[in-house]
């Protein structure tokens, strides 16, 4: 092989290996980077609910909403409803609306989960996932908070009862903003 | 130079199989999260065996991590 011949080969290995690192931090990058930040409008969500009626979150503007994405499958999401439902109940008078977005590939589990609990929360059912992957959703449970005037407050993957106690205070904060969001 | 184009082919062909890889989200992870998808699907004859391992032995701890494959820890 002449030394032109190896230089060329030279130059198409590095090639080839830039292309291929380069293409998988892409990748990594995409999939990691959070479609959402604070301040955001939320996209047009809709899922559908208990009874096949459907959801939209343009249906609550003007409200504080909490929304989280669950299923039954999840431990943590399993112990979070009854603490939302508590929520519900304690906010839903002062503007604060519950959509908990289930993604259970088979709704029935979860409408099976809600049937033994006590929770009586707005559910909507995403069976293809549609919502997460549009929210880009890293972590279950995750919760997004919206204010009044539409736009995303604070996001939350995972939970933990100081998380639960950070949540109660932002949304505290958030009722307590009548009309200006 | 045969050899050589065998090779850049090769190459040329993992990277692109590497991209087919598909990643399981965590919204998707209900079948993982399953008891029967676990190492250990009972845990108590897991704890078993690892008091008659670790009587045997002399030895304890040092046993797995901690999650399911739900994401959710």
């Amino acid at each position: 092989m002449s030394e032109k011949q190896k230089i060329v080969h030279s130059i198409l290995a590095a090639f080839e290996y830039l292309v291929f690192v380069g293409c998988l931090c892409v990748g990594v990058a995409v999939s990691y980077a959070n479609a959402l930040e604070i301040g955001d409008s939320l996209p047009a969500l809709t899922v559908t609910g208990e009874g096949g009626e459907r959801i939209s979150l343009d249906d609550y503007s003007g409200k504080v909403v909490y929304l989280d994405v669950w299923a039954s499958w999840c431990k943590t999401c399993r112990h979070s409803l009854p603490w939302m439902d508590g929520l519900q109940r304690r906010f839903g008078s002062q503007g604060l609306q519950i959509l908990a977005v289930n993604v259970d590939e088979d709704p029935k589990d979860a409408q099976k989960f809600l049937e033994s609990s006590e929770v009586k929360l707005l559910v909507g059912y995403d069976p293809g996932g549609k919502i997460p992957a549009a929210l880009r959703v890293q972590t279950m449970p995750t919760s997004y908070l919206i204010g009044r005037d539409g736009k995303l407050k604070a996001i939350h993957g995972g939970l933990n009862d100081e998380r639960m106690k950070e949540i109660e205070k932002e949304i505290e904060e958030l009722i307590s903003q009548k009309g200006e969001g | 130079m045969f050899k050589e184009m065998i090779l850049i082919l090769g190459v040329v062909f993992i990277a692109f199989s590497a991209f087919g890889c598909a990643e399981v989200q965590v919204w998707e992870r209900g079948n993982l999260a399953k008891p029967h998808m676990a190492f250990d699907p009972d845990p108590l004859e897991k704890r078993f065996m690892q008091h008659v391992h670790e009587s045997k032995t002399a030895s304890s701890g040092g046993y797995g991590v901690g999650g399911g494959g739900c994401g959710c820890n």
